[in-house]
């Protein structure tokens, strides 16, 4: 798939949400059921938060379309702490649980902006994540602690993932691959 | 006369439940499946008269899904309202009996139906 083609899912997926949200408004309108509004308002910032998430993680795609920069070994520990700091910016919190220090191989201006959309895809609604880290032969596992995922939310992981270099598992969590440094 | 019956296509569940909702309050007898299979499943023991399909589903394209019924002679009383996020090419379109670009509100939804399920 193309940049150009990612950006164009991209908007899809967000049409799709402003259809919903329209749907919904122009629902209740003729709504008298109190109970029902109230499914529907809940839905609907539901909603309002993924359209969130996936606003967060565009910066992240276009950063990584236009750094043409080579991964170099990064300071795992210090961006997980950095991504969780940003997190919290967006009302995220990330509780890092990571093992010995460990460098990496990404674009360090690229994971930057990755890491802090995977976290907050990973909280969802419940605006919490805990990142847990190990080391698997020469990659390094990061994976976050998930509630429910809305059906869209792996496909934009496997792409914020391939952004950073990484590689997505196959996992009920949010987990993925990068690369140890030499 | 038993009220017609609609099946709503989309993997978003926010629209199937405002859908069945709307859709249901209009006096049509309404279910919901979230991808292709799930409609293949629901359709073997439900008939509808009406579906509402997303165009992009997890597992498959909504234009893909309604060609496929329109070529089978048991589906020929079947009409199709698709939802697309973005304009279709005429050939696409032509898939459907009433095509809505989202973000498309209530009143439009049930105004397709009701059209679709007229001609």
């Amino acid at each position: 798939m193309t940049d150009v083609e990612a950006f164009a899912e991209f908007a899809h997926d967000l049409r799709g949400a402003m259809g919903s949200l329209r749907l919904v408004m122009s629902s209740l309108v003729d709504e008298d059921d109190a109970e029902q509004r109230r499914v529907f308002l809940t839905m609907a910032e539901d909603e309002v938060q993924r359209v969130a998430v996936t606003a967060t993680a565009l910066p992240a795609l276009g950063a990584a379309a236009s750094d043409q920069s080579t991964p170099v070994a990064v300071d795992l520990s210090a961006a997980l702490a950095d991504a969780a700091a940003g997190a919290l910016r967006y009302g995220v919190r990330a509780t890092v649980q990571s093992g010995e220090p460990t460098q990496v191989l990404s674009r360090p201006d690229v994971l930057a902006l990755v890491l802090p959309a995977v976290f907050q895809l990973a909280a969802g609604t419940s605006g919490a994540t805990v990142v847990v880290t190990e080391t698997i032969n020469h990659s390094v596992a990061i994976t976050c602690r998930t509630g429910a995922l809305w059906p869209q939310a792996r496909h934009l992981f496997a792409r914020l993932v391939l952004a950073a270099n990484g590689t997505a598992a196959d996992s009920d969590e949010l987990r993925f691959l990068l690369p140890e440094a030499p | 006369m038993s009220a017609p019956r609609v099946l709503v296509v989309d993997d978003a569940e926010l629209t199937r439940t405002t859908l069945i909702a709307v859709l249901a309050r209009s006096g049509f007898d309404v279910r919901a499946a979230s991808s292709v299979a799930d409609t293949q499943g629901v359709m073997q023991s439900w008939m509808p008269d009406c579906l509402v399909l997303d165009r992009r589903l997890a597992d498959g394209d909504g234009v893909e899904l309604a060609r496929e019924l329109r070529a089978q002679p048991s589906f020929a009383a079947l009409r199709i309202v698709l939802m697309s996020g973005d304009p279709l090419s005429d050939e696409a379109a032509a898939a459907a009996d009433r095509v809505l670009l989202k973000p498309a509100g209530a009143r439009a939804v049930i105004d397709a139906v009701t059209a679709a399920l007229a001609n």
